[in-house]
């Protein structure tokens, strides 16, 4: 990795206003949230679409900009430099999501209630988790797509991963009509269904059931790595014209 | 020529030799690590209200699988505490079955809740814990008493 195209990442990210703002006003809703005793790690969706808007400016705006072609253009590594970005964002999202979860304790803390250490420690860790995964798919949805793609497909994926899991779950008690013998064929088998739900679990994971839970982990940190790689493999090729979005 | 040109260090668009290496050995490890659970502080089942159960297995086509229980038996703890509190297996329990946990209070109150006094009858529950599998075109297939975590795994894992 590159830690000139790290702190490069890290420091456009603290020198963004919209960054700034949006950390703030986690932090604000946090604090609020655990100043009146709301439960722990309650932040964790609204991190979960910061994390989404941050990884998904992991590609795009280095074309428009032409800070690619700049970078590239001295003997660098592509992938080296894709995994240095995707660190960047991490590290720069890992430092928000370390600020979030201190707010809580500390109003915690002030407020008088009661601090759960294991819960709020395991929704802090799922999130950093979390957001590693993310920013290594916007990688390489961003690797073969244009500008802010990478987003659509994310979001995308997930709502026709839904809308497909819902389907076949209602055609699987369907025993007459139109879709009767694709009932019937979903219902004799069942790997098709397990296929799709497996294909969701891995890319949107649900938050773990247990804090620190060691197979949710493996499970995200894996699926980041593997996606990470895949966006290597793909940018290796991808050609880079100037202002590209 | 692609191919060598991947690991080659000198060309702009090789692959860092770690991160396959990463990627394999994190797959490794998660494949050895889901072969156990993790404990949780408290029960994982989503358990079901006896009364709602009979409509959401006829809704979900699962089986129901009801847990006769009791505040008093030793071995009903252990059941929770290997099985209920474990990641893997809960996870198992709450994907294939409609799980509805039936405590008995015969003996701190002298009487059962007249729905669990029905299924016991119904499924003639002689020990606790007894689980049984109830499913509307099969028999039901049913547990007295509690042997371990993978006898428990195996029973499970047996019903079609």
């Amino acid at each position: 990795m590159s830690a000139t195209v790290i702190m490069e990442t890290l420091r456009r990210h603290f020198a963004h206003i919209a960054y700034v703002g949006a950390v703030l006003l986690i932090l604000l809703i946090s604090t609020t949230m655990a100043a009146i005793d709301a439960p722990s790690g309650g932040s964790m969706e609204m991190m979960r679409l910061f994390i989404v808007i941050a990884g998904c400016q992991l590609i795009g705006p280095e074309f428009s900009s032409g800070t690619l072609q700049l970078i590239l253009s001295k003997p660098i590594h592509r992938a080296r430099y894709l995994t240095s970005r995707v660190a960047g964002v991490v590290l720069a999202l890992w430092i928000a999501i370390a600020l979030v979860y201190s707010a809580d304790i500390i109003a915690r803390a002030i407020g008088g209630h009661e601090i759960s250490w294991r819960t709020g420690g395991g929704a802090a860790t799922a999130s950093a988790a979390q957001a590693m995964l993310i920013c290594s798919l916007m990688a390489l949805f961003g690797s073969f797509t244009r500008s802010y793609l990478n987003v659509a497909v994310y979001i995308g994926g997930q709502v026709l991963l839904s809308m497909i899991g819902g389907f076949l779950q209602f055609i699987s008690r369907t025993h007459q009509g139109l879709f009767a013998s694709l009932g019937e064929f979903v219902r004799t088998h069942p790997g098709v269904m397990k296929t799709i739900r497996t294909i969701d679990q891995n890319i949107y994971p649900s938050p773990p059931a247990v804090p620190f839970d060691r197979n949710w982990l493996l499970l995200v940190v894996s699926n980041a790595a593997a996606a990470l790689l895949l966006a290597c493999l793909i940018f290796r090729r991808r050609e880079v014209p100037y202002g590209a979005d | 020529m692609a191919r060598t040109e991947l690991f080659n260090r000198s060309s702009q668009r090789a692959l860092p030799v770690w991160l396959p290496v990463v990627v394999v050995v994190l797959i490794v490890a998660r494949v050895i690590s889901s072969r156990y659970g993790v404990k949780a502080e408290k029960d994982l089942i989503r358990w079901v209200p006896a009364e709602s159960a009979a409509r959401m297995a006829e809704i979900t086509r699962k089986p129901i699988l009801y847990e006769f229980s009791a505040e008093w038996c030793g071995p009903c703890h252990r059941l929770e505490d290997e099985v209920f509190r474990d990641s893997r297996l809960a996870a198992l329990i709450n994907e294939k079955f409609i799980p509805v946990k039936l405590v008995d209070r015969q003996r701190e109150t002298g009487k059962n809740p007249p729905e669990v006094a029905r299924l016991e009858a119904q499924y003639r529950v002689q020990v606790f814990p007894t689980v049984v599998i109830a499913h509307r075109s099969n028999p039901p297939a049913t547990l007295a008493g509690y042997q371990g975590a993978s006898h428990f795994e195996k029973f499970l894992r047996g019903i079609p």
